[in-house]
């Protein structure tokens, strides 16, 4: 029953785009969810592929209420096929674009744990569990011009 | 973006209520405290404890209740901060002094004690506003010196000598065309730590909005900017004023 309901899972995951009642699942099950924040952005940005599997990048904010001035809780989230949380990388005005393969393009550069170096590229290995950052210049982004283009980026 | 009147309205009583400055002295005994311990890092510039008096401003102020308990709301349900802290996770290990970092493993005091509150949301401002990197940090300056045998690599060598592939770089310019057996290698015992190796600006409102606040509240940086600008209009005995 576990494998088959595994199996059911992994094909969502394969669709194109996850539901965010999906993501809002998946994410409460595993607890990345924090029960005394309020979710105000999920979204399911791109897939990556890694070693020729799929996982999912989702875009979560979160806000803390505060006395006066809520604080925000950033976080781009990976997902493996059956949505199992691999990696959690916080961040603060940056946000995920695009996938290009097992790389990630982020708006802006931002620090991984508060630690040098920083970057605006994520490239994911060893199942997504390692990333790597590296810095790309905006107006080098590997996508082409809508025009050239027939689907949307993954 | 322009703040609204309502909260406009909501901090002007500081200009004339004394209670608003209530924790000024243990903002700057705090930041002074930092100032003179972070002093020596990399890229370190003093810091105006006014920045924090601000931040405390916006985060409660003194007609909100939470004044009296956490005035800088760190530790408040669902903040990250304090765990943060409590982990010694971003560097802030490298922050805090021992005291401290004992004191903030409380979470109940944190949020119910003001200027222990405000101590921690400093800590977790100065942790936030750092640059950190794993570096070769050398444990012991006296230079030993050590015979290349067969099969050897820096990363083996450094390994068995408790000292780091950096060290051994540093202290033989060229040492990977060294790596012969028979050759002899210069190197400090040595180990792989976190150390902060930059500060970001402390005078650049947006930075801190974007590293204390985390983008949850998109005017924090016009707040902080319109309440720094209202600590030159403070109506107080000459001594009281900032």
């Amino acid at each position: 029953m576990k494998r088959i309901l595994l199996l059911l899972l992994s094909l969502t995951a394969a669709g194109q785009a996850v539901s965010r009642d999906r993501l809002y699942s998946a994410l409460l099950e595993n607890k990345v969810l924090d029960p005394d924040r309020k979710v105000v952005h999920l979204s399911h940005t791109c897939d990556l592929q890694i070693n020729g599997r799929r996982y999912l990048v989702v875009d979560l904010q979160e806000v803390v209420p505060a006395a006066r001035s809520p604080r925000g809780v950033n976080r781009i989230v990976v997902l493996d096929s059956t949505f199992k949380p691999l990696k959690d990388i916080e961040y603060g005005t940056h946000r995920p674009l695009f996938c290009v393969d097992n790389r990630l393009y982020v708006y802006g550069d931002l620090a991984i744990d508060n630690l040098a170096p920083v970057g605006n590229v994520l490239t994911f290995s060893d199942q997504g569990h390692v990333v790597k950052l590296s810095h790309v210049e905006a107006n080098e982004y590997p996508v082409p011009v809508t025009r050239l283009r027939k689907s949307p980026p993954q | 973006m322009a703040l609204s009147q309502k909260w406009k309205d909501s901090v002007e009583p500081g200009v004339t209520d004394a209670a608003w400055d209530n924790y000024d002295s243990g903002i700057q005994t705090e930041i002074a405290a930092c100032n003179l311990r972070l002093k020596d890092t990399p890229g370190y510039k003093t810091v105006d404890w006014k920045v924090v008096k601000a931040m405390l401003w916006v985060e409660s102020g003194a007609s909100s209740p939470a004044w009296n308990t956490a005035p800088i709301q760190i530790g408040v349900p669902g903040d990250p901060g304090l765990g943060v802290l409590q982990r010694g996770d971003n560097g802030s290990d490298l922050i805090m002094t021992t005291d401290l970092a004992n004191r903030v493993k409380n979470t109940q005091k944190v949020t119910t004690d003001p200027n222990l509150n405000i101590q921690a949301g400093i800590a977790y401002l100065f942790t936030q506003m750092s640059k950190s990197d794993i570096v070769s940090v050398v444990d012991d300056p006296a230079v030993l010196s050590y015979t290349v045998v067969a099969g050897d690599s820096l990363d083996k060598i450094s390994k068995k000598l408790g000292t780091t592939v950096d060290n051994l770089k540093s202290q033989n310019p060229g040492a990977g065309a060294m790596i012969r057996p028979n050759a002899v290698l210069k190197y400090q015992k040595a180990t792989m730590k976190r150390q902060i190796v930059g500060w970001r600006d402390f005078n650049v409102m947006t930075t801190i909005a974007d590293r204390y606040n985390g983008g949850g509240d998109p005017d924090y940086a016009a707040k902080l900017v319109y309440v720094l600008d209202l600590f030159k209009k403070l109506k107080r005995p000459a001594t009281a004023t900032p």
